[in-house]
C-alpha cells in the first residue's frame, strides 16, 4: 500500500472508532501504533513514541492544564458563585428574565477564572436552575442560558483548549488569550441580548419577581453586596489575565497564582477545609489526566500520521476545492462543527487542527485570527447535540422534570447565536485581533 | 473465579492509593511555582530550579494519575453509540478493544520506555535545558511507573469485562 493511501485509511480509520466508542487514547494510540509498523517504521517508532510522549511530559505551557483546573474547581468550592448569585437574585430578579440574564453574567466572570467547562456548568446547575424553576421560568430558556453561559468558560481566557492548541500550531499561547477575549464577551453579549428580547416578546417565559420578596431590602444594600462579591472574582482575573496580558507573568505562572488566589479566596469565604482541598487536588488529578492522555495518544497519532503524508494529503485535497479562498474556509468551518456534534472536542483538536493549520496558512488568513475561529467553532460541540459536554454535565444535576429533550430545546437558540457569533468574527477580524495588537503590537 | 476477583481488588486498591497520592503532586507544583513567581518578581532573585521542577511535576502528575482515572472510567470516550449497546456487548466491545489496542500499547510503552529509562540511569543523565541541569533518570523513570500501572489497572478493567462478557457476572 502506498503511504496516501495509508494515511487516508488512517484518518478514516480514527474517526469511525471514536465515534464508535473506543477510548480516544486507545483509538488514537492504536491507530499510531499499527499504522506505524505498515509505513515500514517499527521498530524506531517504539522510540520515537516514547521520545514524543516525553516531549509532552517535558513541555514548557502544559504545567497550566492542571493549574488552571485547580484554580476552576478550589473556586467552584469556596462559595463566590453562590454569594454572587444570592445578591444579584435580589438586584435582578425582579426583572423579566432576569435571573437567566443574571447566569449568563455569573458565567461570563468565572469563565475568565477558570479554563474548563465543567465547573460552571454544574455550579449553575445546582444554584440557578432551582431558582428559576420555582419562579416559573421555561425550562428550555434556563437550561440553554445555563449550558450556553457555562460553556463561555472555554473560550474566555483562561482555556484549557488554547494552552493545548498553541504549542501545536506555533502560536502564542498569551496571544491567543488576548484574541478570545473580546469574542467571549460579544458572545456573552448575544446570550443577554436574546434573553432580553424573548422576555420582552414573551414575559411568561421569565416572569419577574413578586415585589414582596425583596421588601424590607434597600437597593444599597444590595449594590453592596454585588460589589463586595465581584471582588474576589475580579481579584483573580486580575492577578491572572493581568499578569498574562501586560506581559509580566507567562501562562503557567499566572496559572499558578490563580491557584493560589483561588485557596485564598476559599479561605476568606470560610468554606475550605482539608476535605474540599483533598476532593479538589482529586478532581483536578481526574480533569488533567481526561485531557492529557488523549495528548498522549494524539502525539503517538500524530507523527506516524505526518511521516504518511497524510496532513499534506488532505489539506492538498481541501486547498484544490474550486470554491475560492473564502468558500474553502467555511467548509472547514462546516467540518469542526459537525465533526464536535458526534466527537469530543479534543480529538478533533488533535485531528483536524494540524491539517487545516497549513491549509489556511497557504490561504493566507492570519494564523491567531483562524487559530481563534476554530476556538469559537469548537465551543459549539459542548452545545451540540447528540455528543454535547454542556449538556450532559446540566443533566447530570438537574431535577427529573428537567428532560434531556427540554435541555436540547433550550441549547438550539444559543446554539444559532454562536453562528452568529462565528459570523461575526469573520466579517470583523478585529474583534480577535484588536486586542492582540494593541497589547503586542 | 475467588482468585480473579481477588487479583481485581489488590489492582485497584494499588490504583486508588496511587491516586490519592499522587493528586497532591498539584500542591507542590503550584507552591513552587507561587514562590519563584515571588522570588523573580519582588525580590529579583529568580531560583534557579523553577523552570525544570514545574515541568517535572506537572509530567509526574499527569502520567501517575492516568491509572487511577481509568479506574473511575474516565478517560474520553464518545457514547452516543456506545451508550446505545446491551451491557453485555459493552464487555464484549471492551474485551476486543483492551486485546487489539490497549495491550499491545502498553506493551510497547512499558518495554520502550524501560529502555529509555535505563539508557539514563547507565549514564546519569543530567538535563541541559537549565543550568540547573537536574537528573533526568527519575522523571524518565516515572514514566515507566506510570505505564506500568496504567496497564495493571488495565488488566483488572480487562478480567472484570471479560468475566461479565463470558458469564454475565459483576465482580
Amino acid at each position: 500500500m502506498s503511504p496516501e493511501y495509508l494515511a487516508v485509511v488512517m484518518f478514516l480509520g480514527v474517526l469511525v472508532l471514536v465515534m464508535v466508542g473506543v477510548p480516544l487514547y486507545m483509538a488514537l494510540g492504536g491507530l499510531g501504533l499499527y499504522f506505524g509498523i505498515a509505513g515500514g517504521w517499527s521498530p524506531q517508532v517504539y522510540d520515537q513514541f516514547i521520545n514524543r510522549i516525553f516531549g509532552l511530559m517535558s513541555n514548557e505551557v502544559l504545567p497550566a492544564v492542571p493549574l488552571f483546573v485547580f484554580m476552576g474547581v478550589v473556586l467552584e468550592k469556596s462559595g463566590a458563585a453562590d454569594k454572587l448569585f444570592g445578591a444579584f437574585y435580589l438586584a435582578m430578579g425582579g426583572l423579566r428574565g432576569g435571573l437567566a440574564v443574571a447566569t449568563v453574567v455569573i458565567c461570563t466572570i468565572f469563565a475568565a477564572c477558570t479554563g474548563i467547562v465543567g465547573a460552571s456548568v454544574t455550579t449553575m446547575g445546582l444554584l440557578a436552575l432551582p431558582a428559576m424553576l420555582k419562579k416559573g421560568y421555561n425550562i428550555p430558556l434556563a437550561t440553554g442560558a445555563i449550558c450556553a453561559g457555562g460553556t463561555l468558560g472555554i473560550l474566555i481566557p483562561p482555556s484549557v483548549m488554547m494552552l493545548l492548541y498553541g504549542p501545536m500550531a506555533g502560536l502564542s499561547v498569551a496571544k491567543m488569550f488576548m484574541g478570545a477575549f473580546f469574542p467571549g464577551f460579544v458572545l456573552s453579549a448575544l446570550y443577554i441580548g436574546y434573553i432580553v428580547i424573548i422576555c420582552i416578546i414573551k414575559p411568561e417565559l421569565g416572569p419577574p419577581m413578586p415585589k414582596e420578596e425583596r421588601k424590607g431590602i434597600p437597593g444599597a444594600k444590595i449594590a453592596a453586596d454585588i460589589a463586595l462579591y465581584m471582588m474576589p472574582p475580579l481579584f483573580l482575573i486580575f492577578a491572572v489575565l493581568g499578569s498574562i496580558f501586560m506581559g509580566i507573568a507567562s501562562p503557567t505562572e499566572a496559572a499558578a497564582v490563580g491557584g493560589f488566589g483561588a485557596i485564598i479566596v476559599a479561605l476568606a469565604y470560610g468554606q475550605f477545609n482539608f476535605t474540599a482541598l483533598q476532593e479538589s487536588v482529586i478532581s483536578t488529578l481526574k480533569v488533567t489526566c481526561m485531557v492529557m492522555f488523549v495528548a498522549l495518544g494524539a502525539f503517538m497519532f500524530s507523527g506516524v500520521f505526518m511521516a504518511l503524508g497524510g496532513a499534506k494529503l488532505i489539506g492538498n485535497f481541501v486547498i484544490s476545492l474550486p470554491l475560492g479562498k473564502w468558500g474553502i474556509l467555511v467548509v472547514m468551518m462546516v467540518v469542526i462543527y459537525l465533526l464536535g456534534m458526534f466527537i469530543d472536542w479534543i480529538g478533533i483538536l488533535f485531528i483536524v487542527v494540524p491539517i487545516f493549520t497549513p491549509v489556511a496558512q497557504k490561504l493566507g488568513f492570519d494564523p491567531l485570527w483562524f487559530a481563534l475561529l476554530v476556538c469559537v467553532n469548537l465551543q459549539m460541540s459542548f452545545l451540540s447535540p447528540p455528543f454535547a459536554y454542556s449538556i450532559f454535565y446540566l443533566k447530570g444535576v438537574s431535577p427529573p422534570e428537567v428532560t434531556i429533550g427540554a435541555i436540547i430545546r433550550g441549547v438550539i437558540p444559543f446554539l444559532i447565536l454562536q453562528a452568529v457569533g462565528v459570523a461575526l468574527v469573520i466579517i470583523f477580524p478585529q474583534i480577535i485581533l484588536y486586542l492582540p495588537k494593541k497589547l503586542m503590537g | 473465579m475467588e482468585k480473579l476477583k481477588k487479583i481485581v481488588t489488590r489492582i485497584e486498591n494499588l490504583t486508588e492509593w496511587s491516586g490519592k497520592i499522587f493528586a497532591w503532586i498539584v500542591i507542590p507544583l503550584v507552591a513552587f511555582t507561587v514562590y519563584d513567581v515571588i522570588m523573580r518578581y519582588l525580590f529579583q532573585a529568580p531560583t534557579k530550579w523553577a523552570y525544570e521542577m514545574t515541568w517535572m511535576q506537572y509530567g509526574a502528575h499527569f502520567m501517575l494519575g492516568g491509572a487511577y482515572t481509568l479506574k473511575y472510567k474516565l478517560h474520553t470516550r464518545v457514547d452516543v453509540i456506545f451508550a446505545q449497546f446491551a451491557p453485555r456487548t459493552k464487555a464484549i466491545f471492551d474485551v476486543v478493544a483492551y486485546l487489539v489496542f490497549f495491550f499491545p500499547i502498553f506493551y510497547i510503552l512499558i518495554s520502550h520506555s524501560t529502555i529509555y529509562a535505563y539508557y539514563s540511569w547507565e549514564i546519569l543523565e543530567e538535563s541541559y535545558i537549565s543550568y540547573w541541569q537536574p537528573p533526568v533518570y527519575p522523571i524518565k523513570t516515572v514514566m515507566v511507573v506510570a505505564f506500568i500501572l496504567f496497564a495493571l489497572q488495565g488488566v483488572a478493567e480487562f478480567i472484570r469485562n471479560l468475566v461479565f462478557a463470558l458469564k454475565g457476572e459483576t465482580i
